[in-house]
C-alpha cells in the first residue's frame, strides 16, 4: 500500500521513468507535472528605473458607462490630477466619437514606492469563476480596499499584472467588494493580527543573486 | 443626460479635492483610533522601527473594517513583534539593519520560526535580497513542520552552494510536491533539496549563534 507513493515521489525525483509507473500512478503523476507547471511562475520582467510608477491591466473592452462608473467609484490620490483628468475626460466623453480602448490604466492605485527602488513585474492570479470582481490589494498599495483589479479569463481565473518594488509584501484578494481571500497559489502566509492570514510575497532584486561561496 | 455627467463629474472633482493634504491614516481612521495609535507609532519612531509596516498594519485594519481597539492592540503588538525582530538581527557591531530585514525577521518569528534561528540566519553572510528570501523561506519550512535546525541548515547550505534567489523561492512548492504525496516534512524537505546544494535534512540540534537567546524582550507566544 506504501509503496505506489514512494513511486511518485521517486518520478517525480527524476529516480524513475515514467514507463516504469504503475498503470495507476501514472494519471497522478501527470496531475503533479500539471500542478508543477503551474507553479512555474509567470517570467518576472525588469522594467526599467522610474520614479513614477503605474500599474496596468490589460481587459476586454468595457462599455463606456462602465468606465465612467469606476472612474467614480475609484478615490483620487490628488486633487489636481484628478481634476484634470475629470475635465479631459468629460471632454472626451461628449465629443469623441467612440473610442474602444484596449487598455484600462488603473494609475489612481498605482503602488506606493520610493523614488529609485528598484521595480518588478508582478503577476497575480486567482480561480474564481463565480466572482463578479477580484481585485488585489496589500501594503504596496496602503492597503486601499478598491485595490488594482484583475481581469477575468475565459478559464474563470482572474488575473492581472503589478509592478512592485523589491522587497517583503503583504497583500490578499478582494472579491466581489467583501471577501478577502488568501492567495491560493502563494508558498508564503503570515496572520494578519485580526484573526486571518496575508499572502507573503518576497520581491527579490532583478539580476540573479550570487551568493559569497559563489564568487569566492 | 450628459449635462447631468458633466456635474457628476465636477461633484467628483469636489469632494476629491477635500483628501488634499491629509495623510491615508487621518484620511480613514476615525480620530480616536488615531489618537490611540499615536503612543505606539512615536515610539517606533524613537526605537528607528520602520514605522511605515506598522501604519500599513493601521490601513490594513481599516481596509477590513476592524473595530478601532482592535486595530491599536494589533498595531501595539506588532510594535513589539517588531522591535525584537530588530534586536535580533542587528548586526554585532550594532549597525542598524534595513528595515526590510526587520520586517521579515518579524514575519519569520510571527510564523513559528523560534527567535535563535531567526538571529542565525540573520547574521549569515548573504546579501541583502538573498536574506530577505531566505527569511522568508525559513517561514515556509517551519510552517510546514520541519524542525527550526533542520529549516535553517537547509536554508543557510543553499545559500552557502552559491544558488540563485530562485533556487530558494523554489524549495516550498518542490516540498508541497512531496508532502502531497504522504511525505513526512523532514523528507519533503529532503526530497526537495535533493541536487540544490542543501544536505539531506537530518534531526539534531540547531546551529546557535553566539549571544543571542530565544526569549527575547517582547517574543509573542504563538
Amino acid at each position: 500500500m506504501k509503496r505506489e507513493p514512494e513511486d511518485l515521489t521517486r518520478y517525480l525525483n527524476g529516480e524513475l521513468p515514467f514507463a516504469d509507473l504503475p498503470p495507476a500512478l501514472r494519471e497522478e503523476a501527470l496531475k503533479f507535472e500539471g500542478l508543477v507547471a503551474a507553479l512555474d511562475r509567470e517570467p518576472i520582467r525588469l522594467p526599467s528605473l522610474r520614479s513614477g510608477v503605474e500599474a496596468v491591466i490589460r481587459a476586454e473592452p468595457m462599455p463606456r458607462w462602465q468606465r465612467l462608473w469606476d472612474w467614480f467609484r475609484t478615490p483620487r490620490l490628488s486633487p489636481l490630477t484628478a481634476s484634470l483628468a475629470a475635465m479631459a475626460g468629460a471632454l472626451a466623453w461628449l465629443m469623441v466619437p467612440s473610442p474602444a480602448p484596449r487598455v484600462v490604466p488603473v494609475s489612481v492605485v498605482s503602488p506606493v514606492v520610493e523614488p529609485q527602488i528598484p521595480l518588478r513585474t508582478i503577476r497575480f492570479t486567482l480561480e474564481a469563476p463565480g466572482a463578479s470582481t477580484v481585485v488585489v490589494t496589500g501594503d504596496f498599495l496602503e492597503w486601499r480596499p478598491e485595490g488594482i483589479p484583475l481581469h477575468r479569463l475565459p478559464t474563470g481565473e482572474w488575473a492581472g499584472e503589478v509592478d512592485l518594488p523589491t522587497g517583503v509584501h503583504h497583500y490578499a484578494f478582494v472579491v466581489d467588494g467583501r471577501e478577502w481571500v488568501t492567495d491560493p497559489a502563494a508558498s508564503s502566509r503570515v496572520d494578519d493580527g485580526f484573526g486571518h492570514e496575508n499572502s507573503l510575497l518576497v520581491v527579490p532584486a532583478a539580476a540573479p543573486v550570487l551568493l559569497p561561496s559563489a564568487t569566492s | 443626460m450628459r449635462s447631468l455627467l458633466s456635474l457628476a463629474l465636477l461633484v467628483g472633482m469636489t469632494s476629491t479635492a477635500g483628501a488634499q493634504g491629509v495623510s491615508p491614516l487621518a484620511a480613514r481612521l476615525d480620530a480616536v483610533t488615531l489618537q490611540a495609535l499615536t503612543p505606539a507609532l512615536e515610539a517606533a519612531r524613537r526605537d528607528s522601527l520602520p514605522v511605515r509596516a506598522l501604519e500599513a498594519k493601521a490601513l490594513e485594519g481599516s481596509a477590513k473594517q476592524i473595530p478601532g481597539p482592535q486595530i491599536v492592540r494589533a498595531v501595539e503588538r506588532m510594535g513589539g513583534e517588531l522591535r525584537e525582530a530588530r534586536l535580533l538581527v542587528m548586526s554585532p557591531g550594532g549597525a542598524a539593519p534595513s528595515d526590510e530585514l526587520v520586517i521579515a525577521a518579524t514575519d519569520a518569528r510571527r510564523r513559528g520560526v523560534p527567535a535563535n534561528e531567526v538571529a542565525a540566519l540573520a547574521h549569515t553572510s548573504a546579501p541583502g535580497g538573498a536574506l530577505l528570501m531566505a527569511m522568508a523561506v525559513l517561514g515556509d519550512l517551519v510552517q510546514r513542520g520541519v524542525p527550526a535546525g533542520n529549516a535553517l541548515a537547509a536554508v543557510t547550505t543553499i545559500l552557502e552552494s552559491g544558488a540563485t534567489v530562485e533556487a530558494l523561492s523554489d524549495l516550498p512548492a518542490r516540498m508541497d510536491i512531496a508532502l502531497r504525496v504522504g511525505a513526512s516534512p523532514i523528507d519533503a524537505l529532503g526530497s526537495a533539496t535533493r541536487g540544490r546544494g542543501a544536505r539531506p535534512a537530518q534531526a539534531g540540534p540547531p546551529p546557535a549563534p553566539p549571544g543571542r537567546s530565544d526569549k527575547a524582550p517582547g517574543s509573542r507566544k504563538k
